[in-house]
C-alpha cells in the first residue's frame, strides 16, 4: 500500500488530471488533497470570507474537473490552470452579485474569535497584524489584491500568476510592487516588536 | 521580485551587497523602509501559514458521489485491504494456466499431425506397388491394343524353335478363358486352359498334356478376348492378328480377339519328355506377378506331372518391353 502511495505522491499533477479523467479516483483524491485546502483559502479571500460560498466554489470546480477534464489543457500547469479558473469564478461571482470588497468590511471573525483566546504579547501583536491587515488589503483594488495574495499566500511566482491571469510578467510585477507598498506602509504600526 | 522576496527575507540591510541594493531599490530607498518591509514580510508570512483553511469532509464526500456517478464502472479501491496490494505478484508466462493450457494443445496437435502424416505415408507405401502395378498393365494393355490395331507384329528371338501359341477368351461380363496349346517340333502337345472369374479372381484349370517322345520346343497358341482381358504378356514377343480383332470387334460388344504366337527358348531339363512350365505362362500370362495364377497354375500343372521348368530360367529369357 505504501508503494502505490508512493507513486501517486510522485506523479504531477497534470498525470494526476490525465488518470482522473480515466476514471482513477485515487489520482483525484491526491489531486484533491494537493489543492482543496488552498482552494478554500483562496475562495475565503476573494470571497469576502464566505466559507460556505467557498466551499461551494470548491466543489463547483471539482466537479468541472470530474465532467470535464478536457478543459484542462495539459501543456499548461493545472496550479496556474486552477487558479485562472478560480480568479474567473470570483470575477463572475462579482458581476453576479454586484458587490464589490466591504461586505464583511474587510475583517475577518475566524481570526478574531480564534486568537483572542491566547493572551500572549506576540500572538495580540499577531491578532492586530492580520485584523490590519484584513482591512488595508480591502482598500486594494482588486487586481492589486489578487496579485499579492496569489504571491504570498498561494506561493504562486511571478512567472505562475501571470499565466494563470493571461496578464504579462512587467504587470504582475508592477501591481505586486505596487500592493507591498502600500500594505507595508499601512501596516507599518502594526508589525510584531521583534521583527523591527 | 523573487530575488527581492529572498534578499529582504534573509538578509539585513548591513549585509547587502551592491547587486542586492539595486535590487531592493526598487522599492525601498532607505535602512528604516527596508525593515518595515521586512517586518512586513515576516507578518505576511505568518498570517499565510494561519490562513490555511481545511475544508469540510462533506465537500470531498459529495465530490465522491460526483466521481462514482462520472465513472461507474470503476469502483473505488481505497478500502482493500494494504497488503493485497503488496502481495501481487508478478506470474511468469510459463505458469499462467492459459499458457500451460494452449502449450498442451500446441503439442498434441503436433504429434497428432505427425502420427497421421506417418500414416498416410505408410498407406502410400502400401498402395505404391499396387499403383505401379495398375500403371504397368495400363501400359501394356494400351501397347497390346495399339499393336492389336497395327498390323501383324511378329517377334522371332534367335533360337525360334519353340513356338507357343496361345489363345485368350473373355467377355465383359464375368469371365476370361485362357488357352494355351504348345506344340513341340517333336510331337508333343500340351494343351492348357482355364478360365479366370474377373468378379473374385479364382481360376479354374483345364489342362490336358500329350507328352512327346522327344523333343524340346513347344509352341503355345493364345487367343484372347474382351479388350479388358488383354493380360495377355508376351514381353516383345507378341503376335496378333487384327482381322480377327476387327471380327470379334463387330460381332461381340465391345471387346477384341486375338491370337499371338511367341517364340521362346525353352531350356529343357528332361530329355524326350512334354513340358510346360508355369513360368512361362505365369509370365506371358501374368506379368505383374499376381500370385493367384501362377500358384493355381503351377499347382495344377505339378498335378499333370508337367516336366519343371524353373521360372528364373524363362524369366531370364524375356526381355520386358516396357
Amino acid at each position: 500500500m505504501r508503494v502505490i502511495r508512493k507513486e501517486y505522491d510522485h506523479m504531477t499533477d497534470e498525470q494526476l488530471v490525465i488518470a482522473m479523467a480515466g476514471g482513477d479516483q485515487r489520482a483525484f483524491d491526491k489531486l484533491y488533497g494537493r489543492y482543496a485546502s488552498a482552494l478554500l483559502s483562496y475562495f475565503m479571500r476573494m470571497l469576502w470570507r464566505d466559507r460556505e460560498k467557498s466551499e461551494d466554489f470548491v466543489h463547483d470546480f471539482f466537479t468541472k474537473l470530474i465532467h470535464r477534464p478536457e478543459l484542462f489543457d495539459t501543456t499548461r500547469s493545472f496550479k496556474t490552470w486552477m487558479y485562472s479558473v478560480a480568479s474567473n469564478m470570483c470575477k463572475n461571482e462579482y458581476k453576479k452579485q454586484e458587490i464589490r470588497k466591504n461586505t464583511s468590511n474587510g475583517l475577518d471573525h475566524t481570526y478574531a474569535v480564534s486568537d483572542a483566546t491566547k493572551n500572549t504579547e506576540s500572538e495580540v501583536h499577531h491578532t492586530l497584524f492580520k485584523e490590519a491587515y484584513n482591512y488595508q488589503v480591502t482598500q486594494l483594488e482588486d487586481k492589486h489584491r489578487e496579485v499579492f495574495e496569489m504571491r504570498h499566500f498561494d506561493g504562486l511566482s511571478i512567472k505562475e500568476i501571470a499565466e494563470a491571469l493571461e496578464i504579462s510578467e512587467g504587470t504582475i510585477k508592477s501591481r505586486l510592487f505596487y500592493a507591498t507598498k502600500y500594505l507595508a506602509q499601512g501596516l507599518k504600526e502594526y508589525q510584531p516588536e521583534h521583527t523591527k | 521580485m523573487n530575488t527581492f522576496d529572498e534578499i529582504i527575507q534573509t538578509k539585513a540591510y548591513g549585509d547587502l551587497s551592491p547587486a542586492e541594493l539595486e535590487v531592493v531599490g526598487e522599492l525601498i530607498s532607505s535602512e528604516q523602509e527596508y525593515n518595515e518591509m521586512k517586518a512586513f514580510y515576516t507578518g505576511i508570512s505568518h498570517l499565510s501559514i494561519s490562513a490555511r483553511e481545511e475544508i469540510a469532509p462533506s465537500v470531498k464526500s459529495s465530490l465522491n458521489a460526483v466521481f462514482q456517478a462520472k465513472h461507474p464502472g470503476i469502483q473505488q479501491n481505497w478500502s482493500a485491504p494494504a497488503h493485497e496490494a503488496e502481495e501481487k505478484k508478478v506470474v511468469p508466462l510459463y505458469n499462467r494456466g492459459w499458457f500451460r493450457a494452449a502449450a498442451v494443445l500446441v503439442v498434441s496437435s503436433g504429434i497428432a499431425t505427425i502420427w497421421f502424416i506417418g500414416s498416410e505415408n505408410q498407406l502410400s507405401e502400401k498402395k505404391e506397388p499396387v499403383q505401379l502395378a495398375k500403371l504397368e498393365q495400363d501400359t501394356v494393355e494400351s501397347e497390346v491394343t495399339q499393336k492389336a490395331k497395327d498390323s501383324s507384329v511378329s517377334i522371332q528371338t534367335e533360337q525360334s524353335s519353340p513356338v507357343v501359341n496361345g489363345s485368350v477368351s473373355a467377355n465383359a461380363s464375368s469371365s476370361a478363358t485362357y488357352q494355351v496349346q504348345a506344340n513341340a517340333t517333336q510331337g508333343s502337345t500340351a494343351t492348357y486352359s482355364w478360365t479366370e472369374s474377373l468378379a473374385d479372381r479364382s481360376t479354374e484349370t483345364h489342362d490336358q498334356i500329350t507328352p512327346a517322345a522327344s523333343g524340346t520346343y513347344y509352341s503355345y497358341t493364345l487367343s484372347a478376348a474382351n479388350s479388358k482381358s488383354t493380360t495377355v504378356m508376351s514381353n516383345g514377343l507378341l503376335s496378333t492378328k487384327p482381322e480377327k480383332a476387327k471380327k470379334a470387334e463387330s460381332i461381340g460388344n465391345k471387346g477384341f480377339s486375338g491370337s499371338f504366337g511367341e517364340t521362346a527358348l525353352v531350356k529343357q531339363e528332361k530329355e524326350n519328355q512334354t513340358s510346360l512350365s508355369k513360368a512361362g505362362l505365369d509370365a506371358d500370362l501374368n506379368p505383374l506377378g499376381t500370385g493367384y495364377l501362377s500358384s493355381n497354375f503351377g499347382r495344377k500343372a505339378e498335378q499333370a506331372e508337367m516336366p519343371k521348368i524353373s521360372t528364373n530360367d524363362l524369366l531370364s529369357l524375356i526381355e520386358p518391353s516396357f
